[in-house]
């Protein structure tokens, strides 16, 4: 499309129609507030469930498109966890609602079906309510899709991190007890008691800029504290408390990682279950792909075909008619005879 | 400026969002979000090339029904009407709404509706106590199919005959222009264009002309926001150029056997509207060899969509068929390769899984990754599978098209009226080339008797023989039983114009650009049908394989050059230059008003039919013309087949 806005044609004549409506309301006069304000239109349950579920999913879409972006971003300042492990509970419980509503939407549309009947509807408003009923649930499975993709990217996006912090560990802790006893004693005595005592912060990684890399990633940041620590290591008791972060930085960051990892692992198998009940939708994409021009084609064969069914019928029918004849006869002669010989 | 069916796309989409302002919020769009979408003939087939059910189905169309179709309540839903404007559609809006149908009615016209219609209209739905649900009446200017990027078809049916027919009233032909000078303006509306219109005087272009400017120049002084590009913007100075050209002045162009995919996919498959249906002879082969022709012998026929984003369409709808029979082998040789690199991966992926979970279980740490290497192989396979069928049903179904195309050439023997037209239009006959068409038309060994007429036809049209040759080669013809009349119209025709315009004769004498074919084929040698179905390129005759037409401009194609290029051209010079940006009182006054090009983009559309190979033509000419980047896009009343216009001319012909 061109990149300025351009105006689709088309000209709107409903303003004339209206008023040549309204001049012949007028001759005619017959009754008057025909052409009067739109009437107040009564819905069925059936066409309001289904709006509004429509619109909760479009709802729940923007959720998780906040949600990407959320799990994407892995600044150093602004960890996301906690929003992202909010989001991801209400867009499990927007999922799970909206797919406990299209099961209740399935009872309106029985009714729906009912009421069409009485009003001379059938089929077609069949396949309206069957198709509605499709396209929530092709939405519906369009957006568990998307939501699981973006629990994959969450979750292996903390699985490197944890990889990470494994091979930091693993170089972290040969410094940290290269140190002597002092670190370890210092903290054992208490002298690290603050850092104890407020353990909660470093459960989110630091939040103090490094000088040498303020913008880095957190995975990254993790690394260097363990580098300064080991470095830093032999320089007193600057360095004794960095080494003791580490030691507890690794323990409890592992354990939060690996809930949120459970946490992200065990909503990907919720959302399979969703996914089965909206499997039958996925299956029938195919006829999708058609043209509406297709269905004329069938048509034509299935006229054909039904004509082909009528012209037998008739043959049968008209070789019953022979035989009915025959008996009518036969009848007839036995009548006549009863009547004038007997 | 983006193409023809993105535009037309965008604008039907709109039209099935309730045409809501476009940048309205989404969220609006649930107050209705199920919709029913009803249509006439002519509309399905603007939507048909388009847009899918899937597409429909995302924008909350629920069914799409013909308007002439049996059709049942669907309460609580909006309908939109998508129909042309004529009184039966009218009545059976009227209709709708007396039954109460739907919900409410969204009438979407797809020509600018009369004001006696819309009085209709109003009447019909007034007696139903319908018009407060009748919640639009709109005019879209969609009444056009646009089947390709630069492709469009005016959607105008026997056309040519109709304006050539010496019966027809005053007040059909009228309605006839009209409708395509309706049609033209909406493909420019689309758009958003005002071009300088070129045609030849005197003719039914010029009165399309003359209607197109009245319009342009009324939708102008309206203020029309489609053609919001004011004269003084930028835009003005690349204002495209839209030439109005007729089918009588270059007949043979239609009645010419094509040679190349797409023409040949038209003329023997009877594609239309991007869409054709042939035997699935592969299958049917199949079947009938192993359970033994349980439809009683009837064949399989597929349809199948020929669309601009199929790859191999794209890339070979213009080639000869030869080279379409080696790309389709090619193809299948890639295909197959691809198949087998991702098997290859996957056994390896496989065996490197196992070894790692093996050694992942006995605690070996580091050859855990291995699994998840294996796993990631296994998923780039899954997510590369449906790319690849759908590369696999491209392929099987351009196989298919192939085999059928082959089979009706091998049948017709239509290589050899390719060769022997081929001759004909180089004009560079032969003695043997003359034995060689004299044998084809008189003997009826090859190719049906209306192939024998249009071999005939052109050369008559392009070689002008002595009459006595041609009078026994006509004889011989209706000695076969063949239908004569088309040639006895084209003679009047012509005996028409040269009383008419001496000078246009040799304007354009065409140059060969390329040499003289080898018109010996030999069609003894057949090949077994049965193979064909495996590898095209071996069943292809060597002879057939070298038959690769020339390149050479046809008449339109010359004159659209010139225009374009502002160069001096024997019957360009005379056209007539409209400008509807200026006023008809100050044209008239002072013609050279219009400018004269040269010009970057050409619109192109022929009165009376146009033919794939012209279009083909004008794309090759496009690409390849001097100075770059100059743009065609072509239209016409209808595409035409040999046979069809063969149909149209024999009802002009005398009734002998």
């Amino acid at each position: 499309m061109a990149a300025r806005h351009r105006e689709v044609a088309m000209c709107d004549r409903t303003g004339e129609f209206l008023a040549i409506a309204e001049g012949l309301a007028r001759r005619i006069a017959t009754r008057p507030g025909i052409v009067g304000p739109p009437r107040v239109r009564t819905r069925s349950d059936f066409t309001q469930m289904t709006a509004q579920i429509g619109a909760d999913i479009y709802a729940t879409t923007q959720k998780l498109d906040k949600l990407a972006q959320l799990a994407q971003s892995r600044s150093l300042f602004d960890d996301p966890t906690v929003e992202v492990n909010e989001l991801t509970i209400i867009i499990k419980q927007d999922l799970s609602s909206l797919n406990a509503k299209l099961r209740d939407v399935q009872l309106a549309m029985r009714e729906y079906r009912a009421q069409t009947g009485a009003r001379g509807g059938g089929r077609q408003a069949e396949s309206h309510t069957a198709h509605v009923v499709d396209a929530l649930k092709l939405q519906l499975s369009t957006a568990a899709k998307g939501f699981q993709d973006v629990l994959q990217v969450r979750s292996n996006n903390i699985r490197v991190q944890m990889d990470r912090q494994k091979q930091f560990e693993g170089a972290g802790r040969p410094a940290a007890g290269a140190m002597g006893g002092t670190g370890a004693q210092c903290g054992g005595a208490g002298c690290g008691g603050g850092a104890r005592g407020a353990p909660a912060p470093l459960f989110t990684p630091p939040r103090a800029p490094l000088p040498d890399e303020p913008a880095g990633r957190i995975v990254e940041t993790v690394i260097d504290i363990g580098r300064l620590g080991g470095a830093a290591g032999a320089g007193g008791a600057f360095g004794a408390q960095q080494a003791q972060m580490q030691e507890m930085l690794p323990s409890n960051y592992l354990e939060s990682r690996a809930l949120a990892v459970e946490s992200v692992q065990s909503t990907i198998v919720e959302l399979g279950t969703i996914f089965q009940q909206l499997q039958s939708v996925v299956a029938e994409q195919q006829h999708l792909v058609e043209r509406i021009d297709a269905q004329v084609d069938e048509t034509v064969m299935t006229v054909d075909s039904t004509q082909r069914q009528l012209l037998r019928l008739y043959q049968t029918m008209s070789g019953n008619r022979l035989a009915m004849k025959m008996l009518a006869m036969v009848v007839a002669f036995m009548m006549t005879y009863g009547a004038f010989f007997a | 400026m983006a193409s023809i069916r993105a535009r037309q796309t965008e604008s039907i989409n709109r039209m099935l969002d309730l045409n809501r302002a476009s940048g309205a919020d989404y969220g609006a769009a649930w107050q209705e979000p199920w919709k029913v979408l009803i249509y006439d003939r002519a509309c399905q087939d603007v939507i048909s090339p388009l847009l899918r059910v899937g597409d429909l189905r995302n924008r909350g169309i629920t069914l799409h029904l013909l308007i002439d179709s049996e059709r049942e309540a669907v309460p609580d839903v909006p309908a939109i009407y998508f129909v042309m404007p004529t009184a039966e559609n009218v009545a059976k809006i009227g209709d709708d709404c007396a039954r109460r149908l739907y919900d409410a009615y969204h009438v979407n016209f797809a020509a600018p509706v009369s004001r006696e219609l819309l009085e209709e209209l109003a009447a019909v739905t007034l007696r139903a106590e319908a018009v407060s649900q009748v919640s639009q009446v709109v005019d879209q200017y969609l009444g056009y199919v646009s089947l390709e990027d630069e492709l469009v078809d005016l959607n105008v049916r026997g056309s040519f005959r109709r304006l050539n027919d010496p019966a027809a009233s005053d007040a059909s032909i009228e309605t006839l222009l009209d409708s395509i000078a309706t049609a033209i303006f909406s493909v420019l509306a689309t758009l958003g264009v005002v071009p300088i219109i070129r045609c030849p005087r005197g003719g039914a272009a010029q009165m399309v002309a003359d209607r197109l400017a009245r319009r342009l120049r009324d939708a102008l002084r309206s203020g029309a926001p489609s053609f919001a590009d004011g004269s003084g913007s930028s835009a003005a100075f690349q204002r495209p150029v839209l030439v109005l050209a007729e089918r009588s002045a270059d007949m043979a162009v239609v009645l010419q056997h094509p040679w190349s995919y797409r023409a040949l996919c038209h003329d023997l498959l009877g594609m239309r509207l991007n869409r054709l249906q042939c035997a699935d002879s592969a299958a049917a082969d199949d079947i009938a060899g192993a359970a033994g022709a349980p439809n009683g012998g009837k064949r399989i026929t597929h349809a199948y969509n020929l669309e601009p984003s199929d790859f191999f369409w794209r890339a070979q709808a213009a080639s000869p068929f030869p080279a379409v029979a080696e790309a389709v082998d090619a193809a299948i040789q890639a295909y197959r390769v691809q198949v087998e690199a991702i098997n290859a991966g996957n056994a390896n992926g496989a065996a490197g899984g196992a070894a790692g979970r093996a050694a992942c279980a006995s605690g070996g740490g580091g050859s855990c990754d291995d699994l998840g290497e294996s796993t990631r192989q296994l998923q780039a396979a899954m997510s590369a599978l449906p790319e690849l069928q759908e590369r696999k049903r491209v392929i099987d179904m351009h196989t298919n098209i192939a085999t059928a195309l082959l089979h009706k050439i091998k049948m017709t023997g239509l290589d050899s009226f390719v060769s022997a037209e081929e001759a004909v239009l180089a004009r560079s006959l032969s003695a043997a080339d003359r034995a060689t068409l004299e044998e084809l038309v008189t003997t009826g060994a090859a190719g049906t008797a209306e192939d024998r007429v249009r071999l005939l036809s052109l050369y008559f049209l392009l070689s002008s023989p002595p009459d006595a040759e041609l009078a026994r080669l006509t004889a011989a013809l209706r000695a076969q039983g063949a239908d004569v009349r088309p040639l006895a119209y084209l003679r009047t025709m012509a005996a028409f114009r040269t009383r008419v315009a001496m000078a246009a004769s040799d304007g354009g004498k065409a140059k060969a650009a390329g040499g003289v074919m080898n018109s010996v084929f030999n069609f003894a040698d057949k090949v077994g049908v049965g193979a064909s179905t495996r590898s095209l390129t071996s069943t292809l005759a060597a002879n057939v394989k070298q038959l690769l037409p020339a390149k050479r401009e046809t008449i339109l194609t010359r004159a659209v050059a010139a225009v374009l290029e502002a160069k001096p051209h024997a019957d360009v010079d005379g056209y007539l230059t409209v400008d509807p940006r200026v006023s008809a009182e100050a044209h008239a006054a002072d013609p050279s008003l219009a400018r004269r090009g040269p010009f970057r983009e050409a619109l192109v559309f022929v009165i009376g039919g146009g033919s794939y190979l012209e279009y083909q033509n004008l794309l090759d000419y496009a690409a390849q013309a001097q100075g770059g980047g100059r743009r065609v896009l072509y239209g016409c009343t209808e595409l035409l087949t040999g046979s069809e216009l063969l149909a149209q001319l024999a009802q002009l012909g005398p009734a002998t």
